[in-house]
């Protein structure tokens, strides 16, 4: 289940601050440098008459992001980063590499606040939303702090995509506590080769109008299109329109809180090699409840959600992680990919995608069946209920989610495939329970997945995602890390076809038992806020149950500094 | 205190009716075989009325089909036929109680992906069932002549072969006479490295054409490839038996080309150009036809048009690339295709030209290799399905 984000895209706040001062010019810099070597080597079953495949390697690489800040004043603003990364292991910098690694400018003029080049853009989950991947919820720090280093190199800030284009944003005061807001963008999300490609626009925006404190209601767009040449391949344009309400009150006990979100989708392709044209189009729905009890700081919460089976948004069903990208740490085996495994995905920086996709990729159901491509993931309807602590509890966190859903239409006939998801996990701040300044933190979570059809072609397929972590400041700023990950699959599915029309063309069959393992043992050693230096070094045991001498063990010292200033 | 009124409980309710509209099946039919599917079934290949045992061929009858005894309930099927040398893959699936004529059959010898069966390779041909571990086999099955899509009409889209680049000597008569290919060869002698020649790269027949050099003089032009009278698209028996067609129009003309892209040499581009004859007194067919017999006669560039189109390579691997006439600019230069009337006339079509370019930014080295350069009019090629 999900509790929403804030719906606004900070367009009314922008509007209801119309009346900015003038400032001088300023001219400031930040940035952030990263020093990685790690030290891997391969075995494991798989390897065993291997002759030709790589078993130990040293590799990393040294990078500086140098961002320059210019404010002329309020009117205009500009920003640029660039980068110089140099592989680990190269001569006096002879790999180096200098490229401009994001640029934009902006400002304020009469209140219209603008923004050109690289901007981020983010709506709604149904709309334009950058999901997450699954997980537990509470893995520990060891493991956060790979994922937070993947993240940064793939452009993930929160649940935004960058994207080139432009955007504007526009407010007005409408009485006490109300106002309208607008904001609108368009970007380009790929190019035309001038031959077969056509270029790619995604144009949208919000509306908001804020009835009081308490009520919002907002109207959301998200349109992709080409701009066509003759020798295009396609011809595509999707259309996503939703409307939201959002309702929160505070009394004296409680936050209620009732968020609901309408909308439907138009798909339209044309395949110009034989003037094919698909149009179809569907709706979603989805309705959530909160309730938090102030004095205890538990929130509990209620969500459902209806997402057709031709319901289309690439910009919130485009996943940020690539099942198909083989992995770069030992690559290949006997010269065949190596294809992933459950580490590669919080520590290989080549798998993720940062790009929009029109149609829904492959995806490993194993991980994840139930919102592979995020809330917005079609022909499932899902019935959610959350316990969780809020931000106030100091002592500890704690969650339990389940989810059940079912799809809308039969995949290949009439019978349905039926989900259920339960997450449940906490972390026990010690530190603060005994009342120590020493960080000290135990954490634990599990992720369990059901999925199964019991008619026409039967689907019996289970996972589970186990972790634990400690984290444990032994001297002052100086800790210990450690973190356990246990990954299991078993049962059978098929993954569907897509075509370009994104409809379902095949289905392919498959049976899994698969078990990994992955430990993790690590010094960490904070410098300041800004700077820590951390050494671990982790083993990922991989199986597959289905296969004689599948096993992999992946082993890996790793070593990282980095520094923000 | 009243948390919600009447009006949002029922606007609510309404979204959900809203969302609630079903769509059909999503995706082919998919049955898997139950526990008591009867597993003895029988599995061959017809062709001819006649199981085939050693050899199937489609050069000169385009059908063949799969065939089963009846099983003992609906399940979901999927035919694999593999060549052994060429790569190409052919994939039936459906569902059903029986494969016969209506539902597994296979035409023109067609492949699903972008390999095409190859003269006398070996076939691995397998029968799978959704939900059953056996598979089914036809073994030892050869794949004969193939189909010659040469001036042949399929689904209202007529096609005519223009090189399938397999041999550097004229097509022959196998397929049609007057059928030379592009047997023309130039190359820019102020380039390094430049080297060109049939390679094992293919994605039909037995060799593509490989293509290669380095654009030192900076004018993006490697080499070429190209009918060496420029007249032989218009040589035939009599005008009924000219390739092109006397009354398509450009937006119904399609040049085709398989084109293999190599992503370590990003400014490749392949380059087509159509020739064709402007002369004002050849204003029928058969003058036109007589023009281009008479070996004494030359095509003059410099007094008709060349129509060009590039193409840059931006793929790894065989891309089946598809140009309508209609996207195709008329040359500029006077002395190479740029003096004609400026028309597109594709019953005057005379020869092709294909070259290597360095495009768009000159001055690298490059590569490709091209394979089956097809003329399709009514549509895009049927060789795939």
């Amino acid at each position: 289940m999900n509790y929403k984000k804030s719906l606004i895209y900070s367009a009314l706040s922008l509007g209801l601050t119309i009346g900015v001062n003038a400032q001088g010019p300023a001219y400031s810099l930040n940035g952030l440098g990263r020093s990685i070597i790690t030290n891997n080597s391969l075995g494991g079953t798989a390897l065993e008459s291997a002759t030709s495949t790589q078993t130990a390697n040293i590799s990393g690489y040294n990078l500086f992001d140098l961002q320059t800040n210019l404010d002329l004043d309020s009117t205009f603003n500009a920003k640029a980063i660039l980068r110089t990364r140099s592989p680990f292991g190269t001569a006096f910098g002879s790999q180096t590499s200098f490229e401009f690694r994001q640029f934009s400018m902006g400002g304020t003029v009469e209140g219209l606040k603008y923004e050109l080049g690289d901007i981020r853009v983010e709506l709604t989950p149904y709309t334009v939303y950058n999901s997450d991947i699954a997980s537990t919820g509470f893995e520990s720090d060891i493991f956060a702090e790979r994922k937070e280093i993947l993240e940064y190199e793939n452009f993930n800030d929160g649940n935004t995509w960058l994207l080139q284009g432009v955007s504007g944003q526009y407010g007005w005061n409408i009485g006490k506590e109300g106002g309208l807001g607008l904001y609108a963008f368009t970007t380009r999300t790929a190019s035309s080769n001038e031959f077969e490609v056509p270029d790619r626009l995604l144009s949208g925006g919000r509306l908001e109008y804020k009835v009081d404190n308490n009520i919002k209601v907002g109207i959301n767009e998200a349109a992709m299109y080409d701009l066509a040449v003759a020798t295009a391949e396609f011809d595509y344009s999707n259309y996503v329109t939703t409307g939201d309400f959002n309702y929160q009150r505070e009394t004296e006990s409680a936050i209620v809180g009732f968020n609901t979100e309408l909308g439907g989708s138009m798909f339209s392709y044309t395949r110009n090699s034989d003037d094919v044209t698909q149009e179809y189009s569907d709706m979603m729905v989805d309705v959530d409840f909160g309730y938090t009890l102030k004095k205890s700081g538990i929130k509990f919460g209620v969500d459902f959600r209806r997402v057709g089976a031709t319901f289309f948004s690439p910009t919130a069903q485009t996943r940020r992680y690539n099942v198909n990208n083989n992995p770069t740490l030992f690559g290949k085996i006997e010269g065949a990919d190596r294809g992933q495994i459950y580490y590669d995905q919080f520590t290989d920086e080549d798998v993720y995608n940062a790009s929009i996709l029109t149609t829904l990729d492959g995806f490993n159901q194993y991980f994840n069946n139930l919102n592979p491509f995020g809330d917005a993931t079609p022909n499932r309807q899902v019935v959610g209920v959350e316990v969780a602590t809020d931000t106030s509890v100091a002592g500890y966190e704690a969650a339990l989610n389940a989810d059940f859903g079912q799809e809308i239409v039969g995949e290949g006939g009439d019978a349905l495939r039926s989900f259920m998801v339960v997450k449940a996990g906490g972390v026990a701040k010690i530190g603060n329970l005994i009342g120590s300044k020493r960080l000290l933190n135990v954490s634990t979570g599990v992720r369990y997945e059901n999925t199964s059809r019991s008619e026409g072609a039967q689907v019996a397929l289970s996972s589970m995602l186990f972790d634990f972590g400690v984290t444990a400041e032994i001297v002052k700023k100086f800790d210990l890390l450690a973190g356990l990950k246990y990954f299991a699959a078993s049962g059978n599915e098929f993954m569907a076809v897509r075509d370009g029309f994104n409809l379902v063309t095949d289905f392919n069959t498959y049976d899994i038992d698969v078990n990994e393992t992955i430990f993790s043992v690590g010094a960490r050693i904070r410098f300041s806020e800004q700077q820590a230096f951390s050494l671990n070094y982790n083993m990922a045991q991989f199986v597959n149950n289905n296969v004689e001498n599948s096993g992999l063990n992946v082993g890996q010292l790793f070593f990282n500094y980095t520094g923000k200033f | 205190m009243r948390l919600f009124n009447n009006k949002i409980i029922f606007g609510g309710i309404a979204a959900l009716a809203i969302a609630g509209c079903k769509t059909d099946q999503i995706g082919p039919d998919l049955m898997g075989a139950s526990d008591s599917f009867d597993k003895n079934i029988t599995f061959e290949l017809i062709k001819e009325g006649s199981p085939v045992s050693d050899t199937v061929k489609f050069y000169d009858n385009t059908d063949a089909y799969f065939k089963t005894s009846k099983f003992n309930e609906e399940v979901t099927w999927e035919i694999q036929v593999s060549g052994k040398t060429s790569g190409a893959v052919k994939k039936i699936k459906n569902t059903g109680d029986q494969i016969n004529a209506d539902n597994g059959e296979w035409l023109f010898g067609r492949s699903s992906n972008e390999f095409f069966f190859q003269e006398n390779e070996e076939l691995s041909i397998k029968l799978m069932i959704t939900g059953l571990d056996s598979v089914y086999s036809i073994n030892d099955l050869v794949f004969g002549r193939e189909y010659d899509w040469h001036k042949k009409t399929v689904n209202g889209v007529k096609h005519i072969v223009v090189d399938k680049f397999d041999r550097d000597v004229p097509e022959g008569d196998d397929t049609l006479s007057h059928r030379r290919g592009l047997e023309g060869f130039a190359d820019d002698a102020k380039d390094s490295d430049v080297e060109s020649g049939l390679s094992d790269l293919r994605v039909q027949g037995l060799k593509g054409y490989a293509m290669s050099g380095f654009d030192a003089n900076s004018n993006s032009w490697i080499l070429s490839k190209n009918h060496d009278r420029l007249l032989e698209l218009l040589i035939g028996d009599d005008v009924s038996e000219l390739p092109i067609s006397e009354n398509v129009s450009a937006d119904d003309l399609y040049f085709t080309v398989y084109v293999y892209g190599d992503k370590n040499y990003p400014n490749s581009a392949v380059e087509l150009k159509v020739y064709e004859v402007d002369n004002g007194e050849l204003s029928t067919r058969q003058s036109l036809l007589d023009y281009a017999s008479n070996v004494s006669n030359a095509y003059d560039q410099g007094a008709n048009d060349g129509w060009i189109y590039r193409i840059p390579i931006t793929w790894n691997g065989w891309k089946e690339v598809t140009v309508p006439y209609s996207a195709f600019a008329a040359g500029s230069s006077p002395s190479a295709g740029g003096a004609g009337n400026r028309v597109k006339q594709p019953n005057r079509i005379s020869a092709m030209a294909l070259s290597m370019l360095c495009y768009p930014i000159a001055g690298e080295e490059v590569a490709a290799t091209v394979d089956y350069l097809v003329i399709t009019e009514g549509g895009y090629p049927q060789f795939k399905n």
